[in-house]
């Protein structure tokens, strides 16, 4: 089975992690704010409607938490993930 | 039995370190129980009726497939081999398998959509839909995969034992 290696949803506070494919190409990067909680996903390998890259929030009110639908990057994002 | 196993009537949760897209490969074709199947979010969006004309991953089966409730009902062959050739499940997706294509729509209260595990409360809301339609599996990615199946004896124990599994740490 291959594992999923999927990015956990609370990491250290203001930084960001990596998901990478087999290749060894950034596929998705999630960003964590101050408390440590995912705020953001870019995913870099899909579109599905949202463009590619397209970002994804993070909705801490719900319960359980929610990422919510993919959105285009805004401009400071855009500059921050260009390739 | 343990509080720690989920279920509802005939049907056990559980939990797999893997994706809907990984799973996938080792689906049959052939099975009678799981010949259509329903796509009730894709990428994080619970619509996704909605991305038939807007997604490129979807084009190729967007006009093979027939609208239930926000969902996209089509048959599993199709799913597999589209899923095999152009990805269509990335994480953040939840798809349902079923006997046959007379389907309701999914209710909209609760998913099995991750980060978080399925619970008893949300399972109960989903469970009465799956026995009312014959659901023969149900998927959800996000982290991990979330998934539901009928079973029965020691499996049931055994599967439903998989949701307490810890979560893999990763490297930095």
């Amino acid at each position: 089975m291959t594992r999923s290696n999927d990015l956990p949803t609370v990491g250290t506070p203001n930084t960001s992690r990596e998901k990478r494919d087999k290749k060894g190409k950034v596929i998705q990067r999630r960003y964590y704010g101050g408390d440590g909680k995912a705020v953001v996903n870019i995913d870099y390998d899909r579109d599905h409607g949202a463009g590619r890259p397209h970002a994804h929030d993070w909705d801490w009110t719900q319960d359980p938490p929610v990422r919510l639908p993919g959105r285009s990057l805004t401009a400071a994002e855009k500059k921050g993930n260009s390739k | 039995m343990s509080a720690r196993i989920l279920t509802y009537k005939g049907y056990v949760a559980g939990w797999l370190d893997s994706s809907i897209h990984d799973f996938l490969e080792v689906l049959p074709v052939t099975s009678v129980s799981t010949k259509y199947a329903l796509i009730t979010c894709l990428d994080s969006n619970p619509d996704p009726a909605s991305l038939r004309e807007k997604s490129p991953e979807l084009k190729s089966v967007a006009r093979r497939s027939q609208v239930v409730g926000r969902g996209l009902l089509l048959p599993t062959e199709l799913l597999l081999e589209t899923d095999c050739r152009h990805q269509l499940f990335f994480g953040f997706d939840e798809v349902w398998f079923f006997p046959s294509q007379t389907i309701k729509p999914k209710p909209e209260s609760a998913s099995l959509l991750g980060p978080a595990r399925l619970n008893q409360a949300r399972f109960k809301k989903l469970g009465k839909w799956m026995v009312d339609n014959s659901c023969s599996l149900a998927l959800g990615g996000g982290e991990g995969l979330n998934f539901v199946v009928p079973a029965n004896g020691v499996a049931k124990f055994m599967l439903g034992y998989s949701i307490e599994q810890r979560e893999p740490s990763l490297a930095s």
